[in-house]
């Protein structure tokens, strides 16, 4: 690792840090709004590995700490989803959840906030639910420099010189190299650090 | 007023051979200031490619009901005793490190005095409760630490060869093309399924005749003077020729950051390689590695493991058989 940081810039966010590196690419005020406002609504989070889904879900619900969020691996049994008092909750990889589980917690929870590969809009209308779908693809020159340029300056033990901090033209290779996967771009750069 | 008002600083030392640390907390301030207590905790970061966190193993008061008057220094002595089953590692997809954290606790009375949109340049940053945090971090780790062994008894199992899968695939895939092209039968979508099943079959049949051609291996792990002796046992002679044996510890973090998950397992160390002969029984010594902190352990995400490989050749094909083993560290 490189001497002037204190851990690897490029390893995982702590939930504490959250808010001094994620820059939200998405409309934040919006969607709150969406939620606090909802009669029987769907959010989804879609897009390929690595596009930022989770790290917006995750910053979503800080905002919003009075509703749970259920991180999903592997086969998760969705009674403990439904048997949370909630009616509002955050689902990160909901295509842990059967079709049938899937269907069953739109039914019955008032708001699901969730990241997907696949669109759920399908399931939604046959559980009669509302569905707002926000695409992950893309990625903004400007944004990745300065949320690069936030986690070198939250890793570091001293003030961060100019030298050591991206510049628009190396943040543009990265680009180039690994397109819009930001996961493949900081797993890269997790190997330089 | 100063943007600067509270200056601060946490220095701790540790002592190698015990789980005691002692530190000094000093503060300056350029107004006079009313503290009502200073809070100190202990925290575990894990960091890496996975999904990092933090535990507070270790709240403590510092000092209650302090006074300080501007410009002069405050020093405030703490301890702790700390005996958690982690030391601070740095490895190649996960670091453990340890900090120490004060809250210092500002009196309301005296919380206009603090200008509230500075962040100073130690790293203090005022919390959302109007508490001061100040962090450092520390290394933890007792050089008095050993590996210890309890005498345990393991398979050596077969691991699947990929020689072995990419010939049966191969082998099987031209006798299906063969067998089409023979018979002249045309192609057709479920033929794929009947291909991958007997590819499936076959190399289940293959793996189970491999393992019985080898013999099945137990090894005793008996703990020794520096490390420990591997006694492998068997009911006949060897069937592998040219066999090794040697053992490795093994770094492995689970990245479940987003909807998909990743693993990665990276060899932190690698015994000397010992040939065998092809006896029925035979021991091996095996000293224990001069990095420390790699004891078999599961920490979230994280996770250290140790196995013993006997390496060798069937019929010609290279063949491996694995067993994982407890070494904890005291």
């Amino acid at each position: 690792m490189k001497e002037n940081f204190v851990y690897n810039p490029f390893s995982g966010v702590l939930h504490e840090d959250l808010e001094q590196v994620v820059i939200p690419r998405i409309d934040i005020p919006l969607i709150e709004n969406k939620i606090a406002n909802a009669h029987s609504l769907a959010i989804e989070f879609i897009g390929k590995q690595g596009r930022g889904k989770t790290t917006h879900l995750r910053y979503l619900q800080k905002r919003m700490p009075q509703y749970p969020i259920f991180n999903l691996q592997g086969k998760f049994a969705v009674s403990k989803i439904m048997n949370h008092p909630s009616d509002t909750v955050f689902i990160d990889s909901i295509h842990h959840l059967s079709l049938l589980d899937r269907i069953t917690l739109f039914k019955h929870k008032k708001t699901v906030i969730y990241t997907t590969h696949w669109s759920r809009k399908l399931e939604c209308i046959f559980s009669k639910k509302k569905h707002y779908a926000i695409n992950f693809k893309g990625i903004d020159t400007s944004l990745l420099q300065q949320i690069l340029n936030k986690r070198l300056a939250l890793a570091s033990n001293s003030q961060v010189s100019e030298d050591d901090l991206f510049s628009e033209k190396q943040v543009t290779l990265l680009i180039k190299k690994f397109g819009d996967d930001y996961r493949g771009i900081i797993n890269h750069l997790y190997e330089q650090y | 007023m100063s943007t600067d008002v509270l200056s601060n600083s946490i220095i701790i030392h540790s002592d190698p051979n015990t789980n005691t640390y002692t530190g000094v907390l000093r503060i300056q301030s350029e107004e006079n200031l009313t503290i009502d207590t200073i809070i100190g905790n202990v925290i575990l970061e894990a960091r890496g490619r996975m999904s990092s966190y933090r535990n507070n193993l270790l709240p403590f008061i510092i000092t209650k009901k302090q006074t300080i008057q501007k410009n002069q220094v405050y020093e405030f002595p703490f301890s702790f005793e700390l005996d958690y089953v982690i030391d601070s590692y740095k490895g190649k997809n996960v670091s453990f490190q340890y900090k120490c954290e004060a809250e210092i606790h500002v009196n309301e009375d005296d919380l206009k005095k603090l200008d509230r949109s500075f962040f100073t340049k130690i790293g203090a940053f005022l919390t959302s409760d109007n508490s001061i945090k100040i962090a450092s971090y520390f290394d933890k780790r007792n050089e008095n630490k050993q590996y210890k062994i309890t005498q345990q008894s393991e398979k050596l199992k077969l691991k699947p060869s990929l020689i072995t899968i990419v010939l049966s695939v191969l082998f099987i895939g031209l006798t299906y093309l063969s067998i089409i092209k023979l018979a002249e039968v045309p192609y057709h979508f479920s033929h794929i399924f009947l291909v991958l099943f007997t590819i499936i079959g076959v190399n289940m049949i293959l793996h189970k005749s491999k393992a019985k051609k080898i013999g099945g291996l137990f090894v005793d792990i008996i703990p020794n003077e520096h490390g420990f002796t591997s006694k492998i046992n068997t009911r006949k002679p060897l069937g592998l020729t040219n066999p090794k044996l040697h053992y490795r510890v093994i770094e492995k973090v689970v990245d479940d950051r987003g909807t998909s998950t990743s693993t990665y397992n990276e060899q932190i160390f690698k015994s000397p390689v010992h040939r065998l002969s092809k006896t029925r029984s035979q021991s091996i010594d095996f000293e224990f590695p001069s990095i420390k902190n790699v004891h078999t352990l599961t920490h979230g995400d994280v996770s250290f493991y140790w196995e013993l490989v006997l390496e060798g050749e069937a019929s010609g094909i290279s063949e491996t058989l694995i067993c994982k083993f407890e070494v904890q560290q005291h």
